[in-house]
């Protein structure tokens, strides 16, 4: 537990996010009861902000709109109608601007990620693995048990976390889920269990035991709910990893 | 002739899932977003898959912005800043660190487009000392702990905090 005197002296780092993690929410959770320090963590905030508006100006390429609309226009008529649910006030009170300049500071530091549903950050993370010549890769096919299945599995080289994404997998018993299991000389470790969605769709985060630079090939089985220590049944879809840039 | 649709009623409308709406998002804001990627990669290609990255944010996230707590030109430039800094933190976790500590690569490229305005502050802090500069510049743009600065630069921790402040105690008298 850090003293009040430690805490004002971390608020500027802080302020340029050159604190660590633990450090930054303890900083953040003293300035949310302390309308000093939240003042003056404020005002710091002010400076930070100035420094990243105001780099250089410099202009993107064009292909960069063509290149988000492709992105976006895909995921549009799967998007619901928010709108309808959702209306942001107008006003801005000047007596809301040392909040709106913490808010602000705190999405420097990343909090928003940290309140953001996990599920809309890994389809960001899975877009850039796709895209990445340098990640880990898989693409896995179904056995005999699921034909038409397939899917690719994606990291970072040496992440411990990683993705699948899967297609046209049976919608399983409430009692069974899918498991999918890592493989390094021999050994499988357990990356996670799933179930898929009504299309036998899926999208998943998997926990690696060690970096996936290490695991060879992916195999996924039928597992009774809460997963098994190991495989205890047939492989329903697999596929080996491919290296970096190959 | 309709006017232009305020900052509200854009970001309402891509909270309603309207594509065009995103676009023009980025029409005004595109390159402030890239600018600050551009700043702390120093690789177009990458800034340029922040930038699609910061967009997708918003597309995915815009019902999480909120006009009392900041405008939306704040909220993309930290959401740019904090994306392009995790890709250059990747990076030197896989041993690819690609931005040596050298001044003189921080600097402005040339032909870049400079608004006097918005560029006071970052102005004033290429006039402050080499050294509180440095660390300023080490620790904002390019991610490193105050801990980590001290070790790259070989100083004790007490001198790269002192640097800091001195220096944004500077920058925001400026401001006053």
């Amino acid at each position: 537990m850090l003293t009040h005197d430690e805490i004002l002296e971390l608020i500027p780092l802080t302020a340029l996010d050159a604190v660590s993690e633990v450090e930054a929410q303890e900083v953040k959770e003293h300035c949310a009861g302390c309308p000093t320090c939240g003042s003056i963590l404020s005002d710091y905030g002010y400076v930070a902000l100035g420094l990243s508006e105001g780099v250089p100006q410099r202009e993107p390429p064009a292909r960069l709109a063509s290149a988000l609309r492709a992105r976006v226009a895909p995921a549009q008529s799967r998007r619901f109608a928010w709108a309808s649910l959702f209306r942001l006030p107008a006003g801005f009170s000047p007596g809301m601007a040392v909040a709106a300049v913490v808010f602000v500071l705190l999405a420097g530091l990343g909090i928003w990620r940290f309140t953001a549903p996990p599920a809309d950050t890994d389809a960001i993370e899975v877009a850039r693995l796709q895209r990445s010549t340098e990640a880990v890769k898989a693409s896995i096919k179904g056995t005999d048990r699921a034909p038409s299945s397939t899917g690719q599995v994606l990291a970072d080289p040496q992440a411990t976390v990683g993705y699948l994404v899967v297609s046209q997998l049976n919608v399983l018993p409430a009692e069974q889920v899918y498991q999918v299991w890592l493989i390094r000389s021999g050994q499988r470790d357990s990356g996670g269990t799933f179930t898929v969605d009504a299309q036998g769709s899926a999208r998943v985060r998997l926990q690696g035991t060690v970096a996936f630079a290490s695991y060879s090939d992916v195999g996924v089985t039928v597992e009774p709910k809460g997963g098994s220590p190991g495989p205890t049944s047939a492989k329903v879809i697999g596929g080996s990893f491919i290296p970096p840039g190959r | 002739m309709n006017p232009a649709p305020t900052e509200v009623q854009l970001m309402q409308r891509v909270v309603g899932g309207d594509a065009d709406a995103l676009l023009m998002l980025y029409e005004q804001y595109g390159r402030i977003v890239y600018s600050v990627a551009m700043y702390v990669l120093q690789d177009p290609q990458h800034a340029e898959e922040v930038t699609q990255d910061v967009f997708m944010t918003v597309w995915q996230k815009a019902r999480m912005f909120d006009l009392k707590r900041g405008t939306a030109k704040s909220w993309l430039t930290q959401i740019a800043r904090n994306l392009a800094i995790d890709h250059l933190r990747r990076q030197r976790r896989r041993g690819q660190e690609s931005h040596p500590l050298e001044l003189a690569e921080m600097l402005p490229a040339p032909g870049t487009i400079r608004n006097d305005d918005q560029h006071e502050l970052f102005g004033h802090l290429q006039k402050l000392p080499t050294e509180q500069r440095q660390a300023i510049e080490m620790a904002y743009y390019q991610g490193y702990t105050h801990q980590e600065i001290a070790e790259r630069l070989k100083l004790p921790l007490g001198t790269v905090k002192s640097r800091i402040l001195l220096g944004l105690r500077k920058l925001q008298g400026l401001l006053k």
